[in-house]
């Protein structure tokens, strides 16, 4: 106690001892916050003390007052304060999640060898129902992919179409609630729901893998899958483990409280659950790539590399079929008609690059156009023309385009007042290095490029996809002279005019352009920006 | 019905409690919590919505922005709870709002593991239109939903005290001289916040029921302290009284 003086009333106590308990208030809400010094740990102690006293003063003679709810409040969370958990900081807790995680997952492994074992139950089911009676797969293969799979194409696909690169964080999302709820029901039916969801994925799987083999899609889908599938799956996989480990403490609490058990191997749970949703937001971010990657499902320019590129140039020569983008970008191989034809459907797209107008130095690439256009006549070749429609237009754009055309290929029109705008084809082989902003649609649909309007140079994307009704552009700007939007607009507007335009008189000069216009695929953009 | 709360004791022997919260606060919290994600991205989207077209450009952003965004949508949806848990020591914005706090049951900050493990937990919940939840809050010894079960944590219910009121007030300190001189007996706790209670709330009460109750309180509270009103009306007695236990003591 203070002082023999004993208070008379709640209110005299407050009165004497409020100043003393806010000050205990603020160092506690400074403790939790971070760390205090030496002196105030001390000072803080003691005010702990002396409120403890206070607060069974206040309940022995003041019972049921307010200040003794203050008091009791302010106590627990200076407690809280004083007994929490160590902070080390990110880096030890790294180190102990390090040596924890592994542990915890070892410690449980009954329970993901039965999770593994149920998911390729399912799959085992899945396969040989579709493969012993293909039937099976319309209950058991959602209705896109059967549609998908029936046309010859990947139904991924439609993913992106639908929305690239949201579909990543959509992806993201589908596959934590996915294991979240492989977790929950684990706690929720005592695993019984998280086996069920495991056999169910498991057949799925399986049904979906052998539907696609059957129509000859068996070594894409692998291909697709072979990014991101490991990961996913074994993320998956632990999420049900740790399900399962909370479902055998449900049942079998042994000699603790079934809460307790509970309790305590939910924190097990969690040390195994901490790597999942890291690994899922990456095998999500991996299948988005792909899917962006294979977005120009033309000819070979599945990846995003320079080398795809080259590779490309070569496919346009007309020497070589290529392979049809599901397989990825192996061009070299001669590919069967009936593979090819396949992909009559899968999105297209192909670049027109323009660029500041005047440019003569391209008098060479409109060789290469030329050239490849009398190479074309081959029954390859016309295969990808009648896919890469867009490209072939923008390539015999080149040659149908009025203006003041140089040496054949450049094609320049007046825009508008003040504006030029070049379409021209990548350079052959040789010539690659030193070729102008040349754009493929191997990085999806950012096909950069610049135009001049009125002196000032402007950046735009323009991106030519093949639509139902004949191919589509978009034109974007980013950046021009003119800062305002509306203009930045009206600028993106005419660009797309003319260059759809331009494309929509490349389309009725028919199909052999198509190997010269391959070219223009060479995702060399990031060697090629400066002018 | 008595307010069901957690009891335990430090280790300087202090018996404490935490008040548990219950389904309406939390539903509260809640709401207030899914309002604050939505108003974000409503907000996010429109301010997007005056620069540019979302679809061409999230085709045309790099691959950070990609990442980026994948992150944020990804955070957005998922995060939001444990961030807020772990970082603001077990308030999320609903639950400041509604005076709510996730503490671990021994009354501790909550980490990130428990709350990983409580928020991963509503995608069960959440499907079921949140029934398991609210069946188990309301009818749980320690009001723990399934998350909480298994994350080893509680929602407790912070109150906002108010020490003013034990204070004295002006009017009561000039009432005060009339009592001064006569012998008092100090007021028991509860007569005490009666008296507080009363005085706090006053001005809200309709003026017939103000002055019934107040003349209800005076005998009462007279004959506890050991003295009668004497001259002073109902009110200014019970400032007078409160100003006298404030001061003296």
């Amino acid at each position: 106690m203070s002082g023999a003086r004993r208070p008379r009333s709640v209110a005299a106590l407050v009165r004497d001892r409020r100043a003393s308990w806010e000050r205990l208030e603020a160092l506690a809400a400074r403790a939790v916050a971070g760390r205090l010094p030496l002196a105030d740990i001390e000072e803080l102690d003691q005010l702990q003390r002396r409120a403890s006293a206070d607060l069974a003063l206040l309940r022995s003679r003041f019972g049921g007052s307010e200040a003794e709810g203050y008091l009791s409040q302010l106590l627990a969370r200076v407690q809280a304060a004083l007994h929490r958990r160590a902070r080390g900081g990110a880096g030890p807790a790294l180190r102990r999640a390090w040596a924890e995680i592994p542990l915890a997952v070892q410690a449980h492994r009954p329970q993901l060898a039965l999770a593994a074992l149920l998911l390729a139950a399912g799959a085992l089911a899945g396969g040989l129902a579709v493969a012993w009676a293909p039937d099976a797969a319309a209950w058991l293969v959602p209705e896109p992919v059967r549609s998908a799979v029936a046309a010859g194409r990947l139904w991924t696909g439609h993913l992106l179409s639908a929305a690239p690169g949201v579909s990543g964080a959509a992806l993201a999302h589908n596959n934590v609630s996915a294991a979240a709820l492989a977790f929950g029901l684990g706690a929720l039916t005592a695993g019984l729901g998280t086996a069920a969801l495991l056999l169910l994925n498991g057949l799925l799987l399986g049904a979906v893998l052998t539907h696609a083999w059957q129509g000859g899609l068996g070594l894409p889908v692998l291909g697709f899958m072979a990014a991101h599938g490991p990961l996913e799956l074994s993320a998956f996989l632990l999420a049900a483990q740790a399900g399962l480990a909370v479902a055998q403490a449900l049942i079998e609490p042994g000699e603790l409280s079934r809460a307790a058990a509970v309790q305590l191997r939910g924190r097990e749970a969690a040390r195994i659950l901490a790597p999942v949703v890291p690994a899922l937001a990456l095998a999500a971010l991996l299948e988005a790539a792909v899917l962006a990657g294979r977005g120009g499902a033309c000819a070979g320019t599945g990846r995003p590399r320079a080398g795809a590129g080259r590779r490309a140039l070569g496919v346009a020569a007309g020497r070589v079929a290529p392979r049809a983008g599901l397989g990825g970008p192996r061009v070299g191989s001669r590919s069967p008609a009936s593979r090819r034809s396949k992909v009559q459907g899968s999105p297209c797209r192909a670049l027109a690059s323009a660029t500041a107008s005047t440019s003569t130095s391209t008098s060479k690439s409109s060789e290469t156009t030329s050239a490849g256009s009398t190479s074309g006549s081959s029954s390859a070749a016309r295969a990808v023309a009648g896919r890469c429609s867009a490209a072939r237009s923008a390539a015999a754009a080149l040659r149908a385009s009025p203006g003041r055309a140089g040496a054949g290929g450049v094609a320049s029109a007046g825009v508008r007042a003040g504006v030029t705008l070049t379409l021209r084809t990548a350079p052959a082989r040789g010539a690659a290095a030193r070729a102008g902003p040349c754009v493929a649609g191997a990085r999806g649909a950012r096909t950069l490029g610049s135009a001049r309007a009125a002196g000032a140079p402007s950046t735009f994307t323009c991106e030519v996809r093949s639509g139902r009704m004949g191919p589509v552009v978009r034109a974007r700007v980013f950046s021009s002279a003119s800062s305002r939007a509306n203009q930045r607009a009206a600028l993106a507007r005419t660009l797309a005019q003319r260059i759809s335009s331009a494309v929509a008189m490349g389309s009725a000069a028919g199909a052999a352009g198509c190997a010269g216009a391959s070219t223009m695929r060479a995702p060399a953009w990031r060697r090629n920006t400066s002018p | 019905m008595p307010t069901p709360e957690l009891r335990f004791q430090t280790a300087e022997r202090v018996a404490l409690t935490l008040e548990l919260a219950g389904v309406g606060a939390r539903a509260l919290a809640w709401m207030a919590d899914a309002g604050c994600l939505l108003l974000c991205w409503v907000t996010a989207l429109l301010v997007y919505s005056f620069s540019g077209d979302l679809y061409d450009d999230v085709v045309a952003l790099p691959w950070l922005g990609q990442l980026l965004l994948v992150a944020g949508v990804f955070l957005g949806g998922w995060g939001w709870d444990v961030a807020w848990e772990v970082l603001g020591q077990g308030r999320t914005p609903g639950k400041r709002l509604a005076g709510l706090r996730v503490v671990r049951v021994d009354g501790t900050p909550v980490g990130a593991g428990a709350s990983l493990v409580r928020n991963l937990l509503r995608a069960v919940e959440l499907p079921l239109a949140y029934a398991p939840a609210i069946l188990a809050v309301a009818l749980g010894a320690r009001r723990q939903r399934l998350g909480d079960l298994v994350g080893g944590t509680l929602v407790i219910r912070e109150r906002r005290y108010d020490l003013s009121r034990y204070l004295a007030t002006p009017d009561g300190a000039a009432a005060l001289g009339a009592l001064r001189r006569r012998p008092l007996q100090p007021l028991p706790a509860a007569d005490w916040e009666q008296l507080a209670d009363f005085l706090r709330r006053r001005p809200e009460l309709d003026p017939a029921a103000r002055a019934a109750l107040a003349a209800r309180l005076v005998p009462a509270l007279a004959r506890r302290a050991g003295i009668d009103a004497g001259g002073l009306a109902p009110e200014p007695f019970l400032e007078a009284l409160a100003a006298y236990h404030a001061e003296a003591g």
